[in-house]
């Protein structure tokens, strides 16, 4: 069953490896014209560059966009389960925006889900670096605390929590797991988990291929991070234009998560909710995602020759 | 490697067969043709021995049909190491024959053949060489289809600082080791190379206009005591031999007969693209959107795994310029070189050679087949070229299996000929031009309904007009049917003038029948 070819990422115009703080490899690749706005994408967790494929599509000529595998991810280095930190991502965040962002240029970062996460983390870190390189934000389908306790992938009524819990987590953390189930088991559980039930089987398909391309020592390295990650005291640092957007369907990041993060923050510019929609907005709905983005460079964006603000 | 024939003595004056080329088909020629008492020479442009397999050094190049049938069978080799050679194995095998069967001396190293004319008066080849002039009764061209290396068309290179070759012209000095190199091409080199240079190269990025389909090679050692067993009993080399044959042998099937059975291979590719390609773009990437065959179907354990690696990358563009450090796609994609590799295979419908042969109407080859694309008799001979015999000429590649066995049928026809103007009496033979497109008109007929004009895909096997010149639509034991014996109804024969006298028009004695 081949792909619908918007599910296949463009070739980026140039590709460029960045090292990382901790001197990690990160690969970058850059789309679009060199005098277009910069958009910098962050991918979430178990996905890689190429998830961003049908967003750039649509965001075609009209910006710079400069997408990174996050570490362990993609053709970036595979790093131990003890480098995949919250302060790592920021870490990778930073050396890539440094070294793609023009000097004068604040971009536009979108994130998804972890690569959200690390925006946020950026804020309440590096400040400096926010307010240098950064012109507004999209936080799409994320949270940033209490991420397994909110989970709905099962129900779990009352005595069941716990064992529900245990079982999210273990499945998440762990290497095994997920290969020890029969192929098709385990494409369905990834398609419960990261889409909603309107998901069409393209959809299914593609987001189940990219799941199961992260290497298992990465997926299990950022699931434990992830489960104890709390940025919630972060997002009152995060003072530029910022919208967020989620699928009213998700299980892994429930709209909750956004709610409570457009209230939190010091220059929201809007909570877009998706309905119908689960975790992978920028795969199910990338009109929506690109939209987001578009907005918020024509709003926000601050080019190099312009004084800053 | 020492050349058979370093020796710069001059060349006769004439000779009955002259071969131009010494790879598979030259070398092929020069031991059946001598064995059967004829006066042969063979004229190399190199300084060795080996054609195809002397110039196609690049690290990993080797055979994609098994080694026990990619030989030939007068001259079996059991010591060959691996289920598939590699080429300094076969280098070095087609040096062995020419000691075993003492040819070397038949060879002429660092002549290269300039031109050739067909002189009616005398009804012989004129031929102009780097060494001199040489006339020959019957010119054999064994100069291959993939000899002249191909660029892309319209590539600007004279801004390129780095480093710029073909698979076909490999530098062996060049280590790149820690370079950043870019590879033209999907094809049946770049596979081989691609593997082998991602381990030291610092990056990889292949640029690749449409992807192959690629089933597993299986390469594996041949152990020391089946060796040994091979060397004791040749009837045991002899049989795998001949399943192998056999096995390739099925698989016109699938290309001739029905294309839909290419289905298989598909799902084989996809299998083994499956398990070591886990990136999902990359395995859209790679997935061809043509039947499996109407290309070439290549073959490789270790091609899907490089792909896979961190510093290699897939360009899904052609190549339009190489400017200053860079290399500029298709779609204005640029990636930063050192080095860049054209694995852009050959000029495989467009020969060289023919622009240098001039027939008996004193028009070029290439004149000749310039409307027509290119055509023979049997793959061997041509209207108007009287004499010339090709070997593996139009029409006569595979899809599936060994070109020596092609190269064995053609020389049994050219032989056949040979043996024939002896006991005939003739001298001059060419082909009659009804017979000539007939034999085309039905070896395209049955081209139509193949894999190769149907699987919606544009390949080496077409000329610029689309037409299918290079392939043989059909079994091989078809082939070698249709070139036991020289039927000559096909063609008008004649005896040369007494003397050879110049100036006077030869002696037309036209037989017919056998």
């Amino acid at each position: 069953m081949p792909l619908p070819d918007d599910f296949l990422p463009p070739v980026p115009r140039t590709r460029l490896t960045v090292l990382s703080a901790d001197g990690t490899r990160l690969s970058v690749e850059v789309h679009g014209p060199d005098d277009a706005p910069t958009v910098l994408l962050g991918h979430g967790w178990t996905c890689s560059a190429g998830f961003w494929g049908r967003v750039l599509h649509r965001l075609g000529d009209d910006v710079r966009a400069v997408v990174y595998d996050q570490r362990g991810h993609g053709r970036s280095e595979l790093v131990a389960p003890s480098a995949c930190t919250a302060t790592a991502l920021v870490d990778d965040l930073e050396a890539v925006l440094r070294a793609t962002v023009r000097a004068g240029e604040r971009a536009v970062v979108a994130g998804h889900s972890m690569g959200a996460m690390a925006l946020v983390a950026l804020a309440g870190e590096r400040p400096d670096v926010l307010h240098e390189k950064v012109c507004a934000a999209l936080l799409a389908s994320t949270g940033v605390g209490g991420l397994v306790e909110e989970v709905r992938l099962m129900p779990h009524p009352g005595p069941l929590r716990t064992v529900a819990r245990a079982v999210t987590e273990r499945g998440m953390g762990d290497t095994r797991l997920l290969t020890l189930l029969p192929p098709w088991a385990r494409r369905s559980a990834i398609s419960h988990m990261t889409l909603s039930p309107a998901a069409d089987r393209h959809q299914r398909a593609y987001c189940t291929d990219v799941v199961l391309a992260c290497p298992p020592q990465t997926r299990a390295g950022f699931a434990r991070m992830l489960a104890d990650l709390d940025l919630g005291h972060h997002v009152v640092a995060l003072d530029v234009p910022t919208l967020v957007l989620c699928g009213t369907e998700d299980r892994l990041t429930p709209l909750r998560h956004s709610r409570r993060i457009d209230a939190a923050l010091p220059h929201p510019v809007g909570l877009v909710e998706l309905p119908g929609i689960g975790h992978m907005t920028p795969v199910q709905t990338p009109d929506a995602v690109a939209d987001a983005v578009r907005r918020l460079v024509r709003d926000h964006h601050v080019s190099a020759g312009a004084a800053t603000a | 490697m020492t050349s058979p024939s370093g020796d710069a003595a001059a060349l006769p004056e004439r000779v009955h067969v002259l071969v131009v080329g010494a790879g598979f088909g030259g070398i092929g020629a020069a031991v059946r043709l001598s064995q059967a008492g004829h006066d042969v020479l063979v004229l190399e442009k190199a300084d060795d021995v080996g054609g195809t397999w002397r110039d196609n050094s690049y690290p990993g190049a080797g055979c994609d049909v098994q080694s026990h049938l990619y030989s030939f069978s007068f001259a079996m080799n059991p010591d060959w190491t691996h289920s598939f050679s590699l080429q300094p194995e076969i280098h070095a095998y087609l040096h062995d024959v020419v000691r075993r069967f003492d040819v070397g001396h038949l060879i002429r190293c660092g002549v290269e053949v300039l031109g050739a004319r067909w002189d009616d008066d005398r009804s012989v080849w004129a031929v102009t060489t780097s060494a001199g002039d040489v006339l020959a009764d019957v010119l054999v061209n064994a100069s291959g289809p993939l000899s002249e290396p191909r660029l892309p068309d319209g590539v600007t290179t004279d801004t390129f600082t780095g480093t710029v070759l073909h698979t076909a012209r490999w530098d062996a000095s060049l280590d790149l080791t820690g370079r950043r190199v870019v590879v033209v091409g999907t094809g049946a080199s770049a596979i081989q190379l691609v593997p082998r240079i991602a381990k030291v190269a610092e990056s990889v990025t292949v640029m690749q206009r449409t992807p192959a389909w690629v089933i597993p090679r299986n390469q594996h050692r041949i152990p020391g005591w089946r060796r040994a067993l091979y060397r004791r009993v040749p009837a045991v080399q002899r049989c795998v031999r001949g399943a192998i044959y056999a096995g390739r042998e099925l698989m016109v099937l699938g290309f001739v007969g029905r294309p839909t059975l290419m289905r298989a291979v598909e799902a084989l590719s996809r299998r083994t693209m499956g398990k070591s390609v886990t990136d999902p773009h990359l395995r859209a990437v790679l997935t061809p959107r043509y039947r499996a065959g109407c290309k070439r179907i290549l073959i490789s354990d270790d091609f899907y795994p490089a792909l896979s690696r961190p510093n290699v990358e897939v360009v899904p563009q052609a190549v339009t310029a190489l400017e200053g450090d860079e290399v500029v796609g298709a779609g204005g994609t640029r990636r930063t070189a050192d080095v860049v590799v054209f694995a852009t295979g050959f000029e495989a419908t467009d020969l060289p050679v023919a622009r240098h042969v001039v027939g008996r109407a004193g028009r070029t080859l290439a004149d000749v087949w310039a409307g027509t694309g290119m055509q023979a008799l049997r793959g061997s001979t041509v209207t108007g070229f009287p004499n010339l015999f090709f070997l593996i000429g139009p029409n006569t590649g595979l899809g599936h299996s060994s070109m020596v066995h092609v190269i064995e049928s053609q020389l049994a026809y050219l032989l056949d000929a040979l043996d024939l103007m002896r006991s005939r009496g003739f001298d001059v033979m060419e082909p009659e031009q009804s017979a000539q497109d007939a034999w085309n008109a039905d070896v395209q007929q049955r081209l139509s309904t193949t894999i190769w004009a149907t699987g919606g895909c544009s390949s080496w096997y077409q000329d610029a007009q689309g037409r299918i010149s290079t392939l043989w639509p059909g079994t091989t034991w078809r082939l070698r049917r249709q070139t036991r014996r020289v039927d000559l109804a096909e063609y008008r024969t004649a005896r040369r003038a007494a003397g050879m006298r110049q100036g006077r028009p030869a002696t037309v004695v036209t037989q017919r029948g056998r």
